[in-house]
């Protein structure tokens, strides 16, 4: 059986994917071409001080963190999502998505990194 | 048989998700997925389904929105990441009601839950030789023994009994599959029911004063469905 990444919950996974190995990576390459991109653009929506788009986008991906077993970071983007839209001054929302954003680089790696080692078990 | 259903999910991963289970499934039969519930209703207006994987929240029109949008209501299962709209859900008589990410056991368990259903509603429908059909307002029962034959008339067919006629909005397939072995599509445009024909003649057959075209295709079917001496 394939074993993830410690990074990754990998019970979550299994769970939700019974095991199948392409639907993981159907998962995790929609998790880079999909949620990664929206990450990213959610920074050009605080700094041009759109925070109603924000708190959009962060609902809109939010889900997608633990569909990739990164289930740690949902309760961090929830958070992040309420603080958006809630009316945040500037600089704090800005901080909190730095913040994040380290754990969201560092997931990016690890999910680009899985997704090799899976084409190579399978 | 497998079930065709379709999945309306506007979230691309839960969409996908979705995609691969019912595709896993042997008792289904995925036609389509919609990333929008507008295109499933253009989609649902002409073509019939047994069941829908149903999104709750969507730009534009909600999954709610959809179903109330629906003459004929298939098998639905609701999926959404809130659990708040349970009791709008069961408003719907939705088959289940399911919580996004959808685990794998959890999935199972609906697609039996459909099944079952589907199980007890084709007994009932068998046993019964009856449809009910939308007639101003009100749902008229029609035996299958008062059914003479059915036009199909562009989006709409129209059911021809010896006192009146309905026109519904529903497909030839779906009413051939639904009304079983005592009807026979004979043409494009005509399904009839084979004990109400009077005589055939040539590319021709007659029910109530009525001449039915016979499509060369479907003339062998009907022949070897005739008790011919």
């Amino acid at each position: 059986m394939f074993e993830f990444n410690a990074h990754l919950d990998a019970d979550y996974i299994n769970e939700i994917y019974g095991g199948d190995l392409t639907i993981v990576q159907i998962m995790f390459s929609s998790f880079l071409e999909e949620s990664i991109p929206v990450w990213n653009e959610m920074y050009d929506k605080i700094i041009s001080k759109n925070y109603a788009e924000v708190g959009r986008l962060a609902h809109q991906i939010k889900p997608s963190f633990s569909m990739v077993g990164l289930t740690f970071l949902h309760p961090k983007i929830q958070a992040f999502e309420t603080f958006a839209k809630s009316g945040p001054a500037h600089g704090e929302l800005l901080t909190q998505y730095q913040q994040i954003a380290v754990d969201v680089n560092h997931a990016k790696l690890v999910i680009e990194e899985e997704l090799k080692r899976m084409e190579d078990y399978v | 048989m497998k079930l065709r259903c379709i999945i309306v999910e506007d979230e691309v991963m839960a969409r996908k998700s979705l995609q691969r289970l019912c595709e896993q499934h042997e008792s289904l039969d995925l036609v389509s997925v919609f990333e929008n519930a507008e295109d499933a209703l253009v989609f649902l207006s002409t073509e019939k389904v047994d069941v829908i994987w149903l999104d709750v929240e969507m730009p534009g029109l909600s999954g709610f929105d959809l179903l109330e949008n629906l003459t004929t209501i298939p098998q639905v299962v609701m999926t959404t990441t809130k659990t708040e709209y349970a009791f709008d859900a069961y408003q719907y008589q939705v088959t289940d009601y399911l919580k996004k990410p959808i685990m794998l056991p959890r999935f199972k368990m609906a697609v039996d839950k459909i099944l079952e259903l589907n199980a007890r509603k084709t007994t009932v429908s068998t046993q019964r030789q009856e449809i009910y059909v939308k007639s101003e307002g009100r749902y008229i029962r029609l035996p299958y023994s008062d059914i003479l034959y059915i036009e199909n008339i562009g989006d709409y067919v129209k059911i021809f009994t010896h006192d009146n006629s309905y026109i519904i909005h529903t497909t030839m397939k779906y009413l051939e599959e639904k009304l079983g072995g005592q009807f026979l599509r004979v043409h494009r445009s005509f399904i009839v029911h084979l004990d109400k024909i009077v005589d055939i003649e040539e590319n021709n057959l007659v029910i109530a004063k009525k001449v039915i075209p016979i499509s060369r295709a479907n003339k062998p079917e009907l022949m070897n469905r005739l008790n011919m001496l």
